[in-house]
């Protein structure tokens, strides 16, 4: 009896300590068996899923995303939201390679049929035609804790040169390839009022939503295919004309793997994390920058966050056929990308590799909304960009160093969001398929990027480092909204801070985040009145004050002067922002502006004059759509406008010649 | 060897014309400086008495460029409109002053005169005008044959239809140097098009169009040599200039001098390089003639 109990609670410990050991949840957890049929472009596929309800709700239906039903026909919400691309046109129109999925056997655990009461489901725009959310009525409800297993038998075509995904010539990418299962979201959770699924149609804008799970995935490929995928390698077995790659992962919101006979397999390791690249041939040069970059990455974030918590990386350099697929982030597997015609001095390779590895945080562990808040990775991993390759690759040159043209990651950002049409479009709030045309990635990506920095210039680096690391603490392995981001700065700034910034920062997030307004401070005037000598008769009409000897004679030390310098607001946005002033003798004056008028006035009264003043000198505020006017100064230097007058004189007359060079 | 003489005999001309070659380079500043001009006064408005210019120095500073851009785009698009107004009008100056450079050139050994290079430029600049259009039709034909073959070749240069890019670097590898072979023929044939125009002073210019080819292909390695020579001597200029204008950073006033100096330097002998070539194509013409003549 003794000996049962110790046995029952080793057994107990063990369970719980597993249990423990589980980065996530573990809600969806899939067993797949694929077949490619590369001569029919067919995915013919069995599936395991084993869904837990971690709700205290009971459920009584299972949704799940068919992403390629959106290639199905021109009718479908992906095409009619996106139009036909001229590149699409010939496959689908004229070779018919429209794609599909279907499931054709889906069964209970008690061996009940689920396909009848199956139905395709439009919760996003009631478009009738769209098949890209499939509704599972359960003969049986799962219970609070429960978890039910559904096997599956399903097959899919797959497209050709499609947004994300899909085939040409003989290279695979499956990304949303499989009948991936919707979040519950219970009462609470994120914007859920009541519990429901969370199961958008696909969109020709945004990507995925899923819940965290364990992947066992066997791949049956032509045996003369190399596979990348997401996950541990476990074995390759020969099956004669076909191999079998077997794939494992825990704790990822997704799966993708991709396969083609050309790929050359580089492999490299950083502290236990096996990073594999697989490329075309002719590729191999770029494997040190890519290498390199996923290694200054990844000592960035255990650094700043957390170490890489999984023991493989598959980085995979799509040929130039497969352009399709580049710049594209999957759990534990991402897509670089660039071409041999681009110089190295423009580091396409890098700034890719970095972007696609930030989501790895930003998207995988901290599994946001793609599709209702692109911002909360977007955005995040574009601020992240902007850090790391600044940090490693030099801050004025880490995106072009080439020719003497050089542009840094963190302000190519503001070039994109201020270089739009109109900047004030839209609010980062929308969802991706909300945004006007044009607007999406300028306001998701680059809008987000710049006010997170306008944050770390206003608070500093190090609290701005302490807000993303709670924020990564508590949400990793989780399904954070922007309101638990927002939570998360208030109790860090409140705590770093006190009251110094209000008593939230919601006042931040209302402008930067709800809002559309922009941002923009001047110093708009300087003046320096000498004071006169108060000269006659005041108070006692026997006490004459007359001229003093020295009177404006010579330059007097004991001249004074009253300075005013006057700043302004030019745009809506509001921050607390630093004005300096210099004077002639050399003392510099640092004030700070913080409320929230149109302008403010600086008095000063002394023997020296204010020469110059900038406001915003740091530029912490990132967000100020123009730098230029941010100072102004009495004495100015020529040296600055006579060099670009000298370049322009220079590049015209240049231009000239060359083009009389016709004649 | 005629080649190598004629490069010679051009750089001789080209000092001994030394007062052609200034009012030439002369011309070419004051036209930049009047399109340039309100490119200062616009300088002066907006960054006049703001710390930005001065603060984006040494280098290129990709946010102030930026921020110009965004903010002043438009006056600054004004300033490029009105700058190509006047790169027209200069490229008609050039055509009116070729009729003089080749007459001042055509008579070697002499001193420059002023009057007979005035007379000359106006009396030849309808014929080189219509030449310059008939050989710039003729240039953009060629290059349009060629972007259509390498388009044509590359499945209408669809990256889906390409196995790798490699595929398109090797295709322009092969095309880029016949091109560039003949498009420098074709300005070969001009040259001595115009030179032809100008010394037998025909008025069709078709006659000296067919004969300028026929005189070229019959003496291709001595003209095409000398046209390299100076292509190359070009090359080494610019190179010069690039190499010494990055080996400093231009944040004061003396270093913006030197890079202001350097830069005039560089289009003063890019002027002086397009002389020779003409001084030397004449010799070259002259040569073929007078050997035309006595056979
Ligand atoms: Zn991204």
């Amino acid at each position: 009896m003794h000996f049962r109990l110790i046995c029952i609670f080793i057994l107990l410990s063990f369970s719980s300590f597993a249990q423990e050991a589980a980065l996530s949840p573990r809600v969806a957890n899939y067993d797949m068996q694929v077949s490619l049929d590369t001569m029919q472009k067919k995915v013919t596929a069995h599936t395991t899923l084993r869904w837990k309800n971690i709700s205290t709700d009971t459920v009584g239906e299972l949704q799940f995303h068919l992403y390629y039903n959106a290639f199905r026909n021109t009718e479908s919400t992906f095409f009619k939201e996106r139009g036909l691309p001229d590149f699409f046109s010939k496959t689908l129109k004229e070779d018919c390679e429209w794609a599909w999925m279907e499931i054709q056997k889906m069964t209970d655990e008690d061996g009940n049929d689920l396909v009848p009461n199956m139905e395709y489901i439009q919760p996003d725009d009631d478009n009738a035609e769209d098949r890209t959310v499939l509704r599972v009525p359960l003969s049986k409800a799962v219970l609070p804790g429960e978890t039910i297993t559904i096997d599956y038998d399903w097959q899919s075509r797959v497209p050709r040169t499609m947004i994300r995904t899909g085939y040409n010539r003989d290279y695979y990418f499956m990304a949303q390839w499989f009948p991936k299962v919707g979040v519950y979201e219970p009462a609470g959770m994120r914007f859920a009022k009541k519990g429901q699924w969370n199961c958008h149609q696909y969109h020709s804008s945004g990507e995925y939503y899923s819940d965290f799970g364990v992947y066992n995935v066997d791949i049956t490929v032509p045996s003369d295919f190399i596979v990348g995928a997401s996950g541990v390698l476990q074995n390759v077995k020969d099956n004669g004309s076909t191999k079998t790659w077997s794939f494992y992962v825990e704790d990822v919101i997704d799966y993708t793997w991709s396969a083609s006979p050309h790929f050359v397999e580089q492999k490299e390791e950083w502290k236990g994390v096996s990073i594999r690249l697989l490329c075309y041939p002719d590729h191999e040069v770029f494997a040190k920058r890519y290498f390199d970059a996923i290694k200054n990455s990844l000592e960035f974030f255990e650094e700043h966050l957390w170490k890489y918590p999984y023991p493989t990386l598959t980085i995979i350099d799509p040929p130039f056929h497969g352009l399709f697929s580049v710049g594209m982030e999957y759990p534990t597997l991402i897509t670089t990308g660039t071409a041999l015609f681009i110089p190295d001095g423009v580091r396409t390779a890098e700034t890719l590799t970095v972007h696609e590895f930030i989501h790895q945080y930003f998207m995988q562990m901290v599994a946001t909304h793609e599709q209702e808040e692109p911002w909360l990775d977007e955005g995040f991993t574009t601020y992240y960009e902007g850090r790391i390759m600044d940090q490693y690759y030099g801050e004025h040159s880490s995106t072009i160093d080439w020719m003497g043209m050089k542009v840094g990651n963190a302000e190519y950002n503001r070039i994109e969001f201020f270089g739009m049409d109109n900047p004030e479009i839209a609010p980062n709030t929308l969802k991706s398929r909300e945004f006007p045309r044009g607007a999406y990635g300028p306001i998701s990506y680059n809008k987000t990027a710049i006010w997170m920095r306008t944050l770390e210039g206003m608070l500093g680096i190090e609290t701005m480092d302490e807000i993303m690391k709670t924020y990564f603490d508590r949400w990793k392995f989780n399904h954070p909204c922007r309101n638990d981001f927002i939570d998360v700065v208030n109790e860090v700034v409140r705590q770093k801070h006190g009251n110094e910034y209000g008593e939230d920062m919601n006042w931040f997030f209302d402008q930067v985040l709800y809002g559309t307004d922009l941002c923009d401070y001047t110093v708009s005037d300087i003046s320096n009145i000498e004071v006169k000598e108060k000269l006659g008769v005041f108070e006692q009409v026997n006490e004459c004050i007359k001229a003093t000897e020295t009177e404006s004679e010579e330059e007097d030390e004991n001249v004074i002067y009253e300075s005013t310098v006057e700043v302004e607001r030019l745009g809506n946005l509001a921050f607390p922002v630093d004005v300096r002033i210099e004077f002639e003798d050399g003392k510099v004056v640092l004030e700070q502006w913080k409320d929230r008028k149109r302008s403010k006035s600086y008095f000063y009264k002394g023997t020296t004059k204010v020469v110059c003043a900038e406001v915003d000198p740091d530029r912490k505020i990132y967000i100020d759509k123009n730098f230029l006017n941010n100072s102004l100064t009495k004495e100015p230097s020529k040296v600055g406008t006579r060099k670009y007058f000298t370049q322009f004189m220079f590049w015209l007359q240049n231009t000239m010649l060359s083009l009389s060079a016709m004649v | 060897m005629k080649a190598l003489k004629a490069y010679g005999i051009g750089w001789r001309e080209v000092f001994r014309k030394g007062k052609m070659w200034l009012l030439l380079y002369v011309l070419s500043f004051l036209f930049a400086l009047l399109a340039a001009l309100p490119f200062s006064g616009f300088l002066k408005e907006t960054l006049g008495d703001s710390l930005a210019a001065t603060q984006s120095l040494p280098g290129f500073n990709y946010t102030f460029v930026g921020d110009l851009l965004n903010t002043y785009g438009e006056s600054i698009s004004l300033i490029l409109n009105q700058s190509i107004g006047v790169m027209i009008l200069f490229v008609l100056l050039s055509i009116f002053l070729m009729g003089g450079i080749l007459v001042i050139l055509q008579f070697r050994n002499e001193a420059f005169d002023f009057s007979r290079f005035w007379m000359a430029s106006g009396r030849y600049f309808w014929r080189l005008l219509r030449l310059t259009i008939y050989f710039t039709i003729f240039q953009l034909l060629l290059l349009s044959i060629f972007a259509y073959i390498y388009s044509k070749l590359l499945n209408g240069l669809s990256p889906f239809e390409t196995e790798s890019e490699a595929d398109w670097i090797r295709l322009f590898y092969i095309l880029a140097p016949i091109y560039t072979f003949l498009a420098m023929t074709l300005s070969v044939v001009q040259d001595y098009a115009k030179i032809h125009i100008v010394h037998q002073d025909e008025r069709i210019i078709t006659k000296p169009f067919w004969e300028s080819f026929i005189i070229v292909f019959k003496n291709f390695i001595p003209f095409f040599l000398l046209y390299l020579l100076n292509t190359i001597t070009f090359l080494i200029f610019f190179g010069l200039y690039y190499v010494l204008g990055h080996s400093f950073q231009a944040h004061s006033m003396p270093t913006v001098a030197l890079l202001f100096l350097l830069g005039q330097a560089y289009i003063f002998f890019r002027i002086g390089v397009k002389i020779v070539n003409l001084a030397g194509a004449t010799y070259l013409y002259q040569e073929i003639r007078s050997t035309d003549i006595t056979n």
